[in-house]
């Protein structure tokens, strides 16, 4: 890996077993799972660098491979063949609350979000007044989670997740629960950690969004790259592949 | 191979807060919401080794000297041994949400139930001790001092087995039913209820002798309820059994997490 790169990926496929549902009995006994083998392939070989300090913006449609792409990025998948590197300590915010226990209070929760990713009681401690603070849902903090909306869950998993001192943050289409005065806080909050030098991956269906923060997008179309370049140009070649041309658009 | 087994096992040390915070939430959380909450992890034990002892001592007059005392000392450990494997070997798929969404070891997960059920054991050896004071039953402070070293052998025998179930029940979710029934049977193929010189009957000592529970069986019974420090081949036995247990465990874990995303 190059010193300069927070992130290597080298031709990467990735595909997924076609199944209709688990493996039974039947399917053992009988068919020997023979024709379950099948599979599907969701991307066919990728490649891009991400500096150390930069913000991407990926882009595209429905089902195109933006999550998988996230996905590998953080490990929680592998790819059937070529590169995934990614240096430093990971966040990541792919979905909403994941990892909190629902019968725990939100303070409780914090603890426990935070050290999945990798930060000690003591190191918690120093940080939780921020990320009450943060999330601005202090009056709910030492209730159970289960009666949290949406947007609440946002709040607090956001204000964890970017408190942990991450190196590389990789964030999938999840601010659009939050209110617009949240958003922008959040899309500031972006903003201040990388300029403090973390580096951020960033999937919107927002391309207003990707403008704000990103100097680079990425548009990935059907397990392809597409384009890659600075945001502008990416947006709005997407708008106008998405939308057609601009004065036919609703206002 | 080596370096990569090192490697995964720093990384699970790393995540030493998470297993800490999974632990005690697997201990509270399990049972939140519930109005004894905590107290459900000893309630459910405590009646059914009370049971067990009425059953046999009442209805079917075993004739066993101070036979409470052999089955608590024989059930705590079987209870931490069958708790971790049923609840060991779902912590996996029950946890799909954490596993899908966020990468860390997820050795973790298994680790962290055995963990709790090995904190709710030692409790319940507190609860023993109590019993054991109360009663005068009495204890020799020689065979006492080999219970650490009973207690690691049997946590390293039972870790192992609980990553093997946990890394294959993603792929066949029938393990977790499996378990539970296998659990059911075992209970009777080790020597808890009844004692090895009950029988005389050749298939039935056959069966003890395969089982290796019975091993760690017969070195709690020598401790706490004989009162002896367990002979040397019930030790080599079952420092084997643990140490390939926890050594095949954790490589077909290793092999077997690759795919967990795609299959949950």
């Amino acid at each position: 890996m190059r010193p300069e790169n927070a992130i290597e990926v080298k031709d990467v496929r990735k595909s997924f077993r076609v199944r209709d549902d688990a493996m039974s009995v039947k399917d053992l006994i009988v068919y020997h799972n023979k024709h379950k083998k099948e599979s599907r392939e969701i991307l066919h070989g990728i490649s891009f660098d991400v500096k150390k300090g930069e913000a991407v913006g990926i882009i595209g449609r429905n089902g195109s491979g933006k999550s998988t792409t996230l996905k590998l990025l953080t490990k929680i998948l592998h790819p059937n063949s070529g590169n995934v590197e990614v240096e430093g300590r990971v966040s990541c915010l792919i979905e909403l609350g994941a990892g909190f226990h629902p019968d725990m209070s939100g303070r409780e929760n914090i603890y426990v979000n935070a050290s999945i990713f990798g930060l000690d009681r003591k190191e918690t401690e120093k940080r939780i007044e921020d990320i009450i603070e943060f999330s601005e849902i202090r009056p709910f903090i030492d209730q159970r989670v289960r009666n949290y909306s949406s947007g609440m869950y946002l709040r607090l998993a956001f204000a964890i997740a970017t408190s942990v001192d991450a190196d590389v943050m990789i964030v999938d289409e999840i601010l659009a629960v939050g209110d617009i005065g949240f958003q922008d806080k959040c899309l500031r909050r972006f903003r201040h950690l990388i300029d403090n030098g973390m580096t951020l991956v960033f999937v919107s269906q927002s391309p207003e969004q990707v403008l704000k923060i990103c100097s680079r997008a990425i548009w990935i179309d059907d397990g392809t790259i597409r384009m890659d370049g600075p945001a502008e140009t990416v947006c709005e070649a997407y708008e106008q592949y998405m939308l057609g041309p601009k004065e036919d658009r609703l206002s | 191979m080596v370096a990569k087994m090192f490697e995964s096992i720093r990384e699970l040390l790393d995540h030493s807060p998470m297993i800490h915070n999974m632990v005690k939430r697997e201990i509270r959380g399990r049972y939140k919401g519930s109005a004894l909450g905590f107290l459900w992890n000893f309630i459910t034990p405590i009646m059914q080794i009370v049971v067990y002892i009425l059953v046999f001592s009442i209805v079917f007059r075993v004739d066993i000297d101070n036979y409470y005392m052999y089955i608590i000392t024989g059930m705590v450990p079987w209870i931490f041994f069958s708790d971790s494997l049923i609840y060991g070997s779902g912590s996996i798929v029950d946890n799909y949400q954490l596993v899908n969404k966020i990468y860390f070891p997820r050795s973790v997960l298994p680790l962290s139930v055995v963990l709790s059920k090995l904190v709710n054991m030692l409790i319940s050896f507190g609860f023993t001790f109590v019993i054991i004071a109360v009663t005068g039953y009495g204890v020799s402070w020689t065979a006492l001092l080999t219970l650490v070293p009973a207690t690691i052998l049997l946590f390293f025998f039972t870790m192992g087995l609980a990553y093997i179930l946990a890394g294959l029940d993603p792929y066949l979710r029938d393990i977790q039913y499996i378990v539970n029934v296998l659990m059911m049977l075992l209970i009777w193929m080790a020597p808890l209820m009844y004692t090895h010189e009950q029988f005389d009957n050749q298939f039935f000592n056959l069966i003890l002798t395969l089982n290796p529970f019975t091993y760690f069986c017969d070195i709690f019974h020598g401790i706490l309820y004989s009162k002896i420090v367990p002979d040397l081949m019930t030790w080599v036995v079952t420092s084997g059994l643990s140490v390939a247990s926890i050594v095949v465990g954790w490589m077909a874990f290793n092999k077997l997490e690759r795919d967990f995303a795609e299959v949950l």
